[in-house]
């Protein structure tokens, strides 16, 4: 007799009949109802505490708060469409994202690059380490006129700067990834008869990719926030010339817009990074260390 | 039976281990030394290659620009103007961070009907206002202060209450069984449950408040390390540069160092992790 | 051992004169002897279990069999040949499945097969059949998180036996099950081991299941472990794990070994109370 456990089967199936059937169909029912209810409060509490927010800022400028502290969506509005026609937006916005984009690429192709060996190699990581933590105190936005400097007014500081918000970040989290591998797994497989490569390659790396894919999925913001970074210290491109030119012209509603543009592709970067969370079927939640950047 | 081998096994053993440390130890110090010198070395002759020659500076010429500026009163009014802007900041912000935090949690349906706001309120670059604090209050304290307290609210104000909303469910029902009214159960519940991660995010907040006051410094200012750090740069001074960098590193890890020791002795059972 | 039979044919296991002393971690770097003058050995084809107080190095004993650890001292040998190096030849089950959660069950099992290099179809085909026979048919794609926790033991067990090494180490393999669970597969892993009956070395704390399932038990002392007594298990096979308590001959068995393991434990909880009195000579 051998038990094999089943998984537990939902009312909807065939099989179950009787008046257990008809209990659980009730409970279905008034759960999903209850659900139903539940979200459509939600969606409504949410489009009422958006449009409230909204008519209490257009109401108050002007009246409360003077327009200059806090604009008013209207002339938010206005700056972004005038942006979008004048071919700034685009012109500038290009200039941040393809900073951004080349900075997370090298940033994170290097920092795996390196953390890879050093995460397998306990010793090699002992060596680097000092270097590393006298690095990391070293706040990213600091060396921003160091970058300036040394590469002039162009687009490669910003891609440096870029890419050095994120080195840090995707390092950390791939040499915990690689360190954390269970003890009991590396032992049973290696007694399977795995040799140094095949262990490497069936538990080793697929063990540090939860970790990697988290820390690759944050820093692609962090990218972005480096690239304008840079464009305030000393730029004549860039998201963050921009904002910083309708500030030099106290235009309040320029630099919220400027805000506003860089939070929406921020949050539409989260969002599209977000699946990656999900991708290997098989993971659970990791805690991504996102250190001092 | 002959006598037990096991006094012979255990001297071989203990002996073999203190062998091995020492072996140990000696490569990675000697690997330490071997990078810090190849660092210096490539520093020296090497970089050359990658930047403009004029604009690397010697570790003496950078010694000399810190002892120069020490001596004029230059770096310690500088060093105060951006540690009161950066520790003003923190303070402020961990405090609204915090009773943000627990005002939301009060609320019944209040995190879940804006958690996609959140989302988008913890998706704008605080960074990006940088120049819309300057641009309301001129060149003073007040937007570097006001800065940093933005970048320190919204992590604390996060882990707060993903901290809080993580405790585990299982302490909370029992002591409400136990019969804990709504005060005590945040007082002997949540905040000790939830304070790893509170601890956490204002250990991390510091060099964040740093991060705030130096980059409203860069953009507008008239004191402070960021202020002495790009009026160098535009003066092409890169000893002076990188001495302000230097400083800053060497503030970051002090400060940090002393959390951790403040943070052992009071809380020693706190030691989480950030995920904001 | 081995003295009067010829040919003379190795035992399939052997610890000779074994002293094994860890560096305890907190201790300050002083040596803890974790196994004191082991000897024993097993002969092809038999079930032997490890019992003893926990802490006695039962586990390390299988260690060193699997090549995962070095003895300070004395003989490690697997059919008369000293173990160098992570014994690959040899089956080990821990108490935590292992599974690589990032492979199918199919896959899981497969896995060892991979790495001995045998090709595809068979690999797939002994795979198969193992997995049917402990009732996992159907779950092949399945992946370990969607599995219960019996079942993935099962898994692991199969993954280990699915190579048909002639030794197996098991290390309470069934420790984290609930009581029902554990004499089901008490009973399947007997079913099992008849179907090539390997020597199996088997670390438990369970007396019942040391009697239900070997042919011989080895009493370990607490720690630093030793081979305090050994017991032969005459109950008739094939073992009748649901009732084993009715067996005659348990009781008396069970009695005997409990005195044992009882003074075992009782020893422990002194030296633990009486502070750390660390084996060491310095």
């Amino acid at each position: 007799m051998t038990a094999v456990e089943e998984p537990i089967r939902l009312a909807g199936s065939p099989a179950a009949e009787g008046p257990s059937a008809a209990v659980l169909l009730d409970e279905q029912g008034r759960h999903r109802a209850q659900s139903r209810a539940h979200r459509r409060f939600l969606f409504v509490a949410r489009l009422a505490s958006l449009v409230g927010f909204l008519v209490v800022w257009e109401l108050a400028s002007g009246t409360i708060v003077r327009p200059f502290f806090i604009s008013s969506p209207t002339a938010v509005a206005g700056a972004l469409v005038e942006w979008v026609e004048s071919g700034d937006l685009w012109y500038h916005g290009q200039f941040t994202l393809l900073a951004t984009f080349l900075g997370y690429v090298s940033g994170s192709l290097s920092a795996i690059a390196i953390a890879w060996p050093l995460g397998l190699m306990p010793r090699a990581y002992r060596i680097a380490e000092p270097y590393f933590l006298v690095a990391y105190s070293v706040p990213a936005v600091a060396m921003g006129p160091v970058f300036i400097l040394w590469f002039g007014l162009g687009l490669t500081p910003k891609v440096v700067l870029a890419a050095y918000f994120v080195f840090f970040i995707v390092f950390v989290n791939t040499v915990t990834g690689f360190q954390q591998v269970p003890r009991g797994m590396l032992d049973v497989t290696r007694v399977l008869g795995a040799s140094r490569v095949a262990l490497l390659r069936t538990v080793i790396l697929p063990s540090a990719l939860p970790y990697i894919l988290a820390a690759l999925r944050i820093t692609l913001p962090a990218a972005m926030i480096g690239a304008v970074v840079g464009e305030f210290i000393a730029s004549n491109r860039g998201l963050g010339y921009l904002t910083r030119a309708a500030a030099a012209e106290y235009s309040t509603a320029g630099v919220i817009a400027g805000v506003v543009v860089m939070s929406a592709i921020v949050l539409a970067m989260t969002l599209l990074l977000r699946p990656l969370g999900h991708a290997l079927r098989w993971q659970q939640e990791v805690k991504v260390n996102r250190g001092t950047v | 039976m002959t006598a037990s081998a096991a006094p012979r096994v255990l001297a071989d053993v203990g002996h073999r281990h203190r062998e091995q440390l020492r072996v140990d130890r000696l490569l990675v110090l000697g690997g330490i030394a071997a990078v810090g010198i190849g660092f210096m070395l490539f520093w020296q002759l090497g970089m050359g290659y990658i930047v403009n020659q004029r604009y690397i500076s010697t570790p003496v010429e950078v010694a000399v620009s810190l002892f120069e500026r020490i001596g004029s009163g230059d770096l310690p009014r500088h060093i105060t103007a951006t540690m009161i802007a950066a520790g003003g900041g923190w303070v402020v912000g961990i405090a609204v961070g915090l009773s943000g935090a627990f005002l939301l949690l009060m609320t019944r349906r209040g995190y879940e009907v804006l958690e996609p706001f959140l989302l988008a309120f913890y998706s704008i670059p605080k960074i990006a206002l940088a120049p819309l604090f300057i641009m309301w209050f001129g060149l003073a304290l007040t937007p570097k202060l006001l800065l940093a307290a933005l970048m320190v609210f919204f992590i604390v104000f996060m882990n707060t209450v993903a901290g809080v909303r993580a405790v585990d469910r299982g302490l909370v029902d029992v002591a409400r069984v136990l019969g804990a009214g709504r005060l005590a159960l945040i007082r002997k519940v949540l905040i000790p449950a939830a304070a790893p991660s509170i601890m956490a995010a204002i250990r991390v907040t510091f060099a964040r408040a740093m991060v705030g006051a130096i980059l409203a410094e860069f953009i507008a200012s008239r004191e402070g390390l960021g202020y002495m750090i790009v009026r160098a740069a535009r003066q092409f001074d890169i000893a002076t540069v990188f001495a302000g960098v230097v400083v800053i590193a060497a503030l970051v890890m002090l400060v940090n160092a002393a959390i951790r020791t403040v943070e052992a002795r009071l809380f020693p059972w706190a030691s989480g992790t950030v995920e904001a | 051992m081995g003295s009067t039979a010829a040919p003379f044919r190795p035992p399939a296991v052997r610890l000779a004169d074994v002293y094994k002393a860890f560096i305890a971690r907190g201790s300050g770097d002083t040596p803890m002897l974790a196994l004191e003058d082991v000897n024993f050995t097993a002969e092809q084809g038999e079930f032997v279990s490890l019992v003893g107080p926990s802490g006695c190095g039962k586990s390390t004993c299988l260690n060193l069999l699997a090549g995962l650890d070095e003895a300070s001292s004395g003989a490690v040998e697997h059919h008369g040949h000293p173990v160098r190096g992570v014994n690959t030849q040899l089956g080990y089950i821990t108490q935590d499945d292992n599974l690589l959660p990032w492979r199918t069950l199919l896959a899981n099992v497969e896995l060892g097969l991979e790495f001995k290099g045998v090709p595809k179809d068979e690999q797939r085909r002994r795979a198969q059949e193992f997995i049917t026979l402990v009732g996992l048919g159907g779950f092949e794609r399945h992946y370990p998180h969607e599995l219960s926790g019996g079942m993935r033991k099962r898994a692991g067990i199969i993954r280990t036996l699915v190579y048909e090494s002639d030794v197996v180490l098991m290390d309470e393999p069934f420790g984290p099950l609930d009581a029902q669970t554990r004499v089901i597969l008490q009973a399947e892993l007997l079913k099992l081991w008849d179907r090539s009956k390997p020597t199996v070395l088997f670390v438990t704390h369970d007396l019942v299941e040391a009697i239900a399932l070997s042919d011989r038990i080895l009493v370990f002392t607490s720690g630093p472990g030793t081979i305090k007594k050994e017991y032969r298990v005459e109950l008739p096979r094939p073992r009748d794990v649901f009732h084993i308590h009715e067996t005659p001959g348990f009781a008396d068995l069970y009695d005997a070994l409990w005195d044992d393991i009882r003074t075992e434990i009782e020893r422990s909880r002194e030296r633990g109370a009486g502070g750390r009195q660390a084996v060491a000579a310095g």
